[in-house]
């Protein structure tokens, strides 16, 4: 009964002429956009620190990037790699690498092989959380990155683990 | 929206962009915007009263939030109506504003002091410039703020009741009386 009732309000009185021209558009009068990418870039900052799975990704990589870097360089009787905290991702991935490539062709030594194995607890760690933030998230592209990469990682240690 | 229902086809180029933009692309985003902005802040004027500074903020408000759930923008209505809707939920919906209006509103308009704010024109009798738009404008800007917003969305923009409701919280019944009241109002200042 009360749909009926509403219904009848409704359609007592009809809806004036030229409302629909009231419909308006018009631009402000400062540009509004700087304010709204300032406000997306500082939230995108926010959303990126936040995550604890995001941490331990990162965490896993500098370990082992500049463990196995200092362990190559003390190895080789050179210079520990003295990598300044505000490196950039690219070039620590750069190191990642070219110091896996080093040591995959040497002999391990013993404490290289520990640190390797510490360090694949950690990726393994990593991934689990990986797997967890996309289960919730499945669509999370940059989660997907950081998963792929992390087993990526894990490829790379186990085969060094596996080394005698 | 009724536009949604009608026009199922999303403009490519917006399409397009929004898919970049769900990547993390700024770029097209900031295309979007610019496509956009004209409607979005006229939008949000009407709903802020002409208050240009709430205005900006809302316009700001609605992209911003945009951003944040352009992923779930899947192409099945135009890009400009999910983003439409989008705005009148951030300006209306989030505050419950509308839901507050109208529960205030149950005096007379004439009851209604500048808070309301109303325009110097507003209060003028409706009828003493030419122009049925400018009479309307005036009729309307007099109207109670709830039913105002409710004309606005419902015989402006398109929406139906039940979207109404969904985006302000108030319910369908009082939307459909708020509604009749404006209209009731606006018959009796444009005879």
């Amino acid at each position: 009964m009360k749909d009926v009732n509403e219904n009848r309000i409704d359609q007592t009185i009809e809806a004036p002429q030229g409302l629909a021209a009231l419909r308006s558009e018009c631009l402000p009068q400062t540009d509004l956009w700087p304010g709204i990418e300032s406000a997306i870039r500082a939230r995108r900052a926010r959303a990126w620190r936040m995550p604890l799975w995001a941490g331990a990704a990162l965490a896993a990589s500098l370990v082992m990037v500049l463990g196995l870097s200092v362990l190559h360089g003390e190895r080789r009787g050179g210079k520990p790699l003295q990598a300044p905290a505000a490196i950039a991702a690219a070039q620590l991935a750069e190191a990642h690498d070219a110091a896996l490539r080093a040591v995959v062709n040497r002999p391990l030594h013993s404490e290289t092989r520990a640190l390797v194995r510490a360090n694949l607890k950690i990726v393994n760690n990593a991934e689990e959380q990986l797997k967890r933030a996309l289960a919730e998230d499945p669509d999370g592209e940059y989660l997907k990155s950081l998963l792929a990469s992390a087993r990526n990682q894990q490829i790379q240690l186990a085969a060094l683990e596996d080394r005698r | 929206m009724t536009a949604a229902a009608t026009n199922s086809v999303t403009e490519p180029e917006d399409l397009a962009l929004a898919r970049q933009a769900a990547r993390g692309d700024l770029g097209a985003f900031e295309q979007l915007y610019r496509t956009h902005v004209g409607r979005v802040y006229g939008l949000c004027c009407r709903l802020c009263d002409g208050d240009k500074s709430r205005a900006d903020a809302a316009t700001q408000d609605a992209f911003v939030r945009a951003w944040e759930h352009i992923g779930s923008f899947r192409g099945d209505a135009r890009f400009s109506t999910w983003l439409h809707r989008l705005t009148v939920n951030v300006v209306l919906g989030e505050k419950r504003l509308l839901k507050r209006w109208v529960s205030f509103e149950e005096q007379t308009p004439g009851d209604y002091d500048d808070e309301d704010s109303q325009s110097t024109a507003a209060q003028r009798a409706p009828f003493e410039d030419v122009g049925l738009r400018m009479d309307l404008e005036r009729a309307v800007a007099r109207l109670p703020k709830g039913a105002r917003t409710v004309l606005f969305l419902h015989d402006v923009e398109g929406y139906q009741h039940d979207e109404i409701a969904e985006l302000t919280g108030i319910a369908v019944g009082t939307s459909k009386a708020q509604l009749h009241r404006a209209r009731r109002l606006l018959k009796e200042w444009l005879q």
